[in-house]
């Protein structure tokens, strides 16, 4: 097992009663891990983060960074002496400092002489390929300058671990792509263990070792972005992780019946009861044919492909890919058939009238 | 960078500029004459100074000018400096920090900005001064009969300090609410403690406000005329009216210029802070609210110091006032021709109010929608105005008029034409920060619609403007009821308003008399603080997590 770097345990935190922002976290990150929490807004990433960060104190639970407690019950260790490097949604660069003295900020005269400082500076100033800007103020460089000042800060002082909170979403979106490759290299090249919030499945695929789904306060699965992806733990998982849909089925001793024919794969259930197999669109074909009684509702043309959206008989609506050479207008008659080439993620069949009551 | 809230704080894209219709001539022509009216004062003490013959050039080369000189910048360096001793920690109390009643204080605190500083002087002098009420309580069973000097530097210090601080607070306080939390929790993150985060991140970023408030508070003290008349302290505005008084008024004049020199030094030096300031908007702006500090057990001496401001800034006027207001009807002094005075005071204000709203309006909307070097330049000289002692811009008008518009001299339209020229920059603020708000593409939609821009002026620009109009004119009004020098000077003879009443009640030492005016006024000029102190709670409520 590897080095743990940080460790939370039970942690809850409200901000209101009966409210909780974050409630029974679990969280482990080995050293030189990059975690994704993961979630939409409101799920208590940020709180979480924070949290860790010592920017708020937890109601319960315990949180460990390296060997040592910094959080349990009581005994609080403030933000400052946590050595952790904080990389802020909005970069927080403070306006007044040059980027160089905004890099030099966390190393201290104590530990660091007028000589190293320097040295440190240029170091991660190369590191974030920003050499030779250490004069220029933080209001004179690019979005994405801004972002690579702010990561050289935080990483200058060496912190135990790097917490960044929606690191991207302040870029645009074209700028995105290209500052996403640049941060993980620079994570991966300095060696860091990080922590990123970000409520956008392709950031944590592309940047996460392994990734938190988080869903109302709460850890709903934590693994590699296969895992997370490919066997999604709970509904709500397979929902968030990308565009599935869910189709209703009958488990079977071989497989599962559904209203697009029988799935040949292990099934754990006794046979029959009543399930819903989560798909995505890539997991469905589709063919014309002028004796099926669906047919093409929509089509989206999406460049590369084209994306069908099926009405069954059932009323559930599937949506289906297929390569941009194959245009059906929408009204056309169309087979539909579920050829995923893998095992699909199915879930017990939540009862409409229980969720109702 | 493009975020939601980025594009909210913007300024809206200046409108293709249209020259050469009619409509944008009549604009001009209006701003001219506002120029006009502006440059007036200050233009007719130029000639007048360079006309001066070289006996009063001699006779203002004199020790005593030098010595007012070193007055009025040493008692406006005083102040600023006490000021912004009771105005940071105040500022910092209210807004970070678990201070019980903090809501209450940040409420109160601003409310001295309501008193008039005639007002402010004359509570001071009645409570504190020679026979005033502290004296008279004490005499009895102590049988003090002096106390320390209240007269002079001291008595002036403490009454414009205690007026003025809340400049300071108010813009210190908004820029420990707009900064980004982020920024100071970036710096606990990075190794340093509270307090070394406090002067290495926070205080750095409220210089600007810290500039921008203590020119305020200078330009206050140097401005004043009531507090250091009634103080008799001789700066530089009571000396001028001594002048007036007497029969050698070109050297008023004189005077009267070297007020304006030091005015735009001023205005320099807090420009060169302004400069600076720029590099402090680098951040985009958080959304979050400021963090709270719990304070512990220094709670308590927060409090105290709450307490304390408060209690001398207003509780102590506030009860004075209505000591005197009780005293005086208990003793049958019926306020004479308050009745009067109120109608006088109402007219004044009401016209000025109407007249340089309209001439602002123009002046707004060129600024705006026309922006360019004249349009910026027409806009600093409204504003340079208002730096300007209203001393000052009387003194020069009654020259004027006693010498070459003897039909306008003594007479109202003279007094509004001061007021306006006075309190313009109030009227174009209001009305150019609600125009900024309209953003050019529903002009540029109705233009599309084939309308021309008098029509769309009409429609669209000025029904959406109606806000920042009645706020502006509403300002106007409010303090033109406060303006004592310029009511002085220029009110025509036997028109008595209230601010005239007040001053000549204390003057003659009728404490009792004063009350009931100042008592008006005061009430009058709180309309519109606790309009913006409403304001301000409301946005707090808003920014803060429950």
């Amino acid at each position: 097992m590897n080095e743990i770097t940080v460790l939370c345990k039970n942690l809850s935190k409200s901000y209101q009663p009966k409210l909780a922002a974050v409630r029974d976290l679990d969280l482990t990150v080995h050293k030189g891990e990059i975690v994704a929490l993961l979630g939409a807004s409101g799920c208590g990433k940020t709180t979480t983060l924070r949290l860790i960060g010592g920017f708020e104190r937890p109601d319960v639970g315990c949180i460990s960074i390296g060997d040592r407690t910094v959080a349990e019950g009581r005994y609080f260790v403030p933000p400052e002496q946590r050595q952790v490097g904080m990389v802020f949604q909005n970069y927080a660069l403070f306006p007044h400092l040059s980027v160089g003295e905004n890099v030099a900020y966390g190393l201290k005269r104590g530990d660091y002489t007028a000589q190293e400082r320097q040295v440190r500076v240029r170091e991660v100033l190369a590191l974030v390929d920003l050499r030779g800007l250490e004069t220029r103020m933080p209001h004179q460089l690019s979005g994405g300058q801004q972002q690579r000042v702010a990561l050289a800060r935080a990483l200058a002082p060496r912190p135990q671990v790097l917490l960044l909170d929606e690191p991207f979403s302040g870029l645009d979106a074209s700028l995105r792509d290209q500052v996403r490759g640049d941060v993980l290299r620079i994570l991966r090249e300095s060696g860091a263990t990080a922590i990123f919030v970000t409520h956008n499945q392709d950031e944590a695929l592309f940047m996460g070792d392994r990734i938190a789904v988080m869903n109302q306060g709460r850890v709903e699965q934590m693994g590699t972005p296969e895992t997370v992806f490919g066997a999604p733990a709970t509904r709500f998982v397979a929902e968030f992780m990308g565009a599935a849909f869910f189709i209703p089925a009958v488990s079977q001793a071989q497989g599962l019946e559904t209203e697009l024919g029988f799935i040949h794969q292990p099934v754990t259930f006794s046979a029959g009861t009543p399930v819903e197999v989560a798909a995505r669109p890539d997991d469905l074909t589709l063919m014309p044919d002028p004796h099926s009684a669906l047919r093409i509702m929509t089509s989206v043309y999406r460049g590369g492909s084209y994306l069908y959206e099926v009405k069954l008989p059932s009323g559930h609506l599937v949506r289906c890919e297929e390569p941009h050479t194959r245009y059906y207008p929408p009204g056309t008659a169309v087979r539909v058939a579920l050829t995923p080439g893998h095992p699909l993620v199915y879930f017990p069949k939540v009862e409409k009238m229980k969720q109702e009551a | 960078m493009q975020t939601a809230t980025d594009q909210a704080i913007t300024p809206p894209i200046r409108q293709p500029i249209l020259y050469g219709n009619w409509f944008t001539w009549l604009l001009w022509g209006i701003g001219a004459l506002v120029a006009a009216a502006l440059l007036l004062p200050v233009g007719y003490l130029l000639i007048r100074a360079i006309g001066a013959g070289e006996a009063t050039w001699q006779s203002l080369l004199r020790v005593r000018t030098l010595e007012t000189l070193l007055r009025t910048l040493w008692l406006a360096f005083a102040v600023t400096g006490a000021a912004a001793a009771i105005a940071v920690p105040l500022a910092w109390i209210t807004v970070r920090t678990d201070v019980p009643l903090r809501r209450l204080w940040a409420v109160l605190a601003p409310l001295p900005l309501v008193i008039p500083s005639y007002v402010g002087a004359y509570l001071m002098v009645s409570a504190l001064g020679p026979r005033g009420l502290l004296q008279q309580v004490l005499e009895g069973p102590l049988g003090i009969e002096r106390l320390p000097p209240l007269y002079g530097f001291p008595g002036a210090l403490v009454t414009l300090t205690l007026l003025s601080y809340p400049y300071l607070l108010l813009s210190v306080r908004a820029a420990l609410m707009r900064m980004d939390p982020a920024l100071e929790e970036a710096s606990r993150s990075l190794g340093d403690s509270a307090w070394r985060t406090f002067w290495r991140v926070t205080f750095p970023l409220l210089r600007p406000a810290l500039g921008a408030g203590g020119l305020l508070v200078a330009l206050y003290t140097l401005r004043d005329f009531g507090a250091v008349a009634i103080m008799r302290y001789d700066t530089f505005t009571r000396v001028i009216y001594a002048q007036y008084q007497s029969f050698d008024r070109s050297q008023a004049a004189l005077l009267a210029l070297i007020v304006v020199a030091v005015t735009a030094l001023f205005l320099v030096l807090e420009a060169q802070t302004q400069r600076r300031a720029r590099y402090f908007q680098g951040s985009t702006g958080g959304s979050r609210p400021p963090t709270v500090i719990r304070l512990g057990r220094w709670r308590w001496p927060a409090l105290f110091f709450c307490v304390g401001v408060v209690f001398f800034s207003l509780v102590l006027p506030a009860l004075m006032l209505v000591y005197w207001l009780v005293r005086g009807l208990l003793a049958g002094e019926v306020v004479s021709g308050l009745g009067i005075a109120t109608w006088n005071s109402l007219l004044g204000s009401g016209i000025a109010a109407l007249v340089t709203t309209l001439a602002a309006l123009p002046v707004a909307f060129l600024v705006v929608r026309r922006p360019g070097w004249l349009s910026q330049l027409l806009e600093r000289l409204t504003y340079s105005a208002f730096a300007l002692p209203g001393i000052v811009i009387a003194l020069a008008l009654v020259f004027f008029g006693a010498n070459h518009a003897p039909w306008i001299y003594q007479t109202l339209p003279l007094l509004v034409l001061g007021y306006g020229i006075l309190f313009i920059p109030q009227a174009v603020g209001s009305v150019r920060s609600s125009l900024m708000q309209i953003h050019p593409s529903l002009e540029e939609v109705a233009r599309s619609l084939g309308r021309s821009p008098a029509r769309v002026f009409a429609t669209i620009t000025l029904p959406l403007l109606r806000p920042g109009l009645s706020a502006g004119a509403s300002l106007v009004f409010l303090t033109a009821i406060k303006e004592l020098p310029a009511t002085l000077l220029l009110a025509p003879i036997g028109f008595k308003t209230l601010a005239t009443a007040v001053w000549s009640s204390v003057s003659e030492a009728f404490f009792a008399a004063a009350a009931a005016p100042a008592l008006l006024i005061v009430l009058l000029s709180s309309l519109p603080m606790t309009f913006f102190i409403l304001r301000e709670q409301t946005y707090e409520r808003d920014h803060r997590p429950l």
